[in-house]
């Protein structure tokens, strides 16, 4: 299995596209951070701002993980190099487990460089407007944890979704509709304001609301639990598919 | 056992057979051509045997074992299945480090496979800016990394120039002469009649012919057709038919007998005590044979 997680690697790292969108999510927290150095406006932050610009980071860093996931596995098809590389690896579930593997490992170094960069900027510009902060207090680390988690299993998800439908532009396309207006659509239209409790996105909120005071006592651990089990369905079906898919 | 062995393979798509009860083997150490017109099947009992596809019914294996099951499948067989399996931002070298580090290879084959098959000095470029021909010979590389035993190559002519056409030949040459079984397949029996030794012979497939070349060509020579010019044409077609020669009259008079070889038709035309003006059996190249196999059996499954 180490063979086939290095293998990926190299081919995540000789990918532009997935190399790029990696860069900019484990940036973007320096970046959101430009308007309000901008600003005219006096700044209206706290200690409790640096929470909020890590959970901000995570909506950024998900999505990017998403489609990096997605990109892995569907790029393989899309290029037909998923030729070669079954020729390589002809057990399937072994496939799908390394790519599967190697993309939350990626998701896991992004969203930690994304951590550090949205504490270093994010500290530095609260120090600057003479709010006094600790980088490594419990509750920045539990909330970074949970954006680190967050984006592993997103990744994990994407990957596998693409596995399931391999068409890249069928499977981008469904994500982005999925995430941006099916989730917060269909709660409404079906009438349950709860059923988002059971949708990532939703989960997702639970667990990095982990280190919130105001949330209900296992909350967290509950959107982790949501957030698992559909990546473990999904994998599942994602080795179901893969198996039985005829490469043509 | 032998190298390869298909045994009455099936594949459906649907209400479609590319695949219909086929079993063919391939000796060792030796070049064979798969050969059938497009869409005879080829493509797609490679794709079984590679693991690639599921068969309806059937077997592909390597000496009994599938592909899958093998357990160093890159270092047993090498394939070229489509010059389009490239990551177009990739480089070529970056291509073949994946590959041997996902099968276990020693990294050093990937410099040695590009300067056998002639992109030594193109490693460091994107295959994006590759030609067809590029493509075909890093495809072929690919299959080179693990020094495998066996070669499995589909249509590897295409897109190759017609020096390419003869490098690739020599190459492949070259693999038999170190004791390597190659199965190549091609629809064009021109392409490979001077690199195989035999040929398995597919048509909407199904098995057509296997076995040495020259004694499917011989095989098919019993359906010589024979060319005769007399002035006792009509005489001529009773007497022939009568014999159970099938005749047929050609525009400009001449009368063609096909299915019997020109000794029968000569005895049949000495006992009928025909006149001849000519009689000559006509050219028939190896491509001839080959669309007659393919196309008798694509006129009988129609």
């Amino acid at each position: 299995m180490t063979a086939l997680l290095r293998a990926e690697a190299r081919k995540t790292l000789t990918t532009r596209s997935a190399v790029l969108i990696a860069g900019v999510a484990a940036a973007y927290p320096a970046l959101a951070l430009l308007p309000a150095l901008f600003s005219p406006e006096p700044p209206d932050v706290d200690a409790a701002s640096l929470l909020q610009l890590l959970r901000g980071v995570a909506d950024v860093l998900a999505i990017a993980a998403l489609l990096l996931g997605i990109l892995a596995m569907a790029g393989e098809f899309r290029h037909s190099t998923i030729v070669p590389t079954l020729l390589a690896t002809p057990r399937r579930a072994r496939l799908v487990t390394a790519k599967l593997g190697f993309q939350a490992l990626f998701a896991v170094a992004m969203a930690a460089l994304a951590m550090v960069v949205a504490v270093v900027a994010g500290g530095a510009y609260l120090s600057n407007n003479g709010v006094s902060f600790d980088g490594a207090a419990g509750d920045v680390l539990l909330t970074a944890g949970a954006v680190v988690l967050v984006t592993v299993l997103y990744a994990a998800i994407g990957a596998a979704l693409a596995a399931v439908v391999p068409n890249q532009t069928a499977v981008v396309g469904g994500a982005l509709l999925w995430v941006f207006v099916v989730e917060n659509a269909l709660p409404v239209v079906l009438r349950d304001p709860g059923l988002d409790r059971w949708m990532p996105s939703g989960a997702a909120e639970r667990l990095l609301a982990a280190a919130d005071s105001s949330a209900a006592a296992g909350d967290a651990w509950a959107g982790l639990a949501v957030l698992v089990a559909i990546t473990a369905v999904l994998a599942v079906a994602a080795v179901v598919v893969m198996k039985s898919t005829d490469i043509s | 056992m032998e190298p390869i062995v298909v045994e009455q393979l099936t594949k459906r798509f649907g209400p479609v057979t590319a695949v219909d009860g086929l079993s063919f083997t391939v000796p060792a150490g030796r070049v064979t051509g798969f050969l059938g017109p497009n869409g005879a099947g080829k493509t797609t009992t490679l794709r079984i045997l590679l693991g690639l596809a599921h068969p309806t019914s059937g077997r592909a294996t390597f000496a009994g074992t599938a592909y899958a099951d093998l357990a160093h499948p890159a270092s047993r067989v090498g394939a070229v299945l489509e010059a389009t399996s490239f990551h177009p931002g990739r480089r070529a070298r970056d291509h073949l480090r994946i590959l041997t580090t996902a099968a276990r290879i020693p990294a050093s084959r990937v410099d040695e496979t590009l300067e056998r098959v002639g992109l030594a000095g193109a490693g460091d470029r994107r295959v994006g800016g590759f030609s067809l021909g590029m493509r075909q010979r890093l495809g072929l590389a690919a299959a080179l990394l693990g020094d495998p035993e066996i070669l499995v190559l589909d249509e590897p002519t295409n897109g190759l120039d017609p020096d390419g056409v003869r490098w690739l030949r020599g190459l492949i040459r070259q693999m038999a002469a170190e004791g390597r079984t190659v199965l190549v397949s091609s629809h064009l029996l021109s392409e490979v009649a001077q690199t195989v030794d035999d040929v398995v012979i597919l048509a909407n497939g199904r098995l057509v012919s296997q076995g040495p070349l020259a004694d499917v060509a011989r095989r098919a020579g019993a359906e010589f057709t024979v060319l005769l010019r007399t002035p006792q044409a009509d005489k001529a077609r009773l007497a022939l038919g009568a014999a159970g020669l099938r005749v047929t009259v050609q525009d400009d008079g001449a009368l063609v007998v096909t299915g019997s070889s020109p000794d029968v038709v000569g005895r049949a035309v000495a006992d009928a005590h025909l006149t001849l003006y000519e009689m000559r059996p006509l050219d028939r190249t190896l491509e001839d044979v080959f669309l007659q196999l393919t196309h008798s059996r694509q006129g009988s499954a129609r």
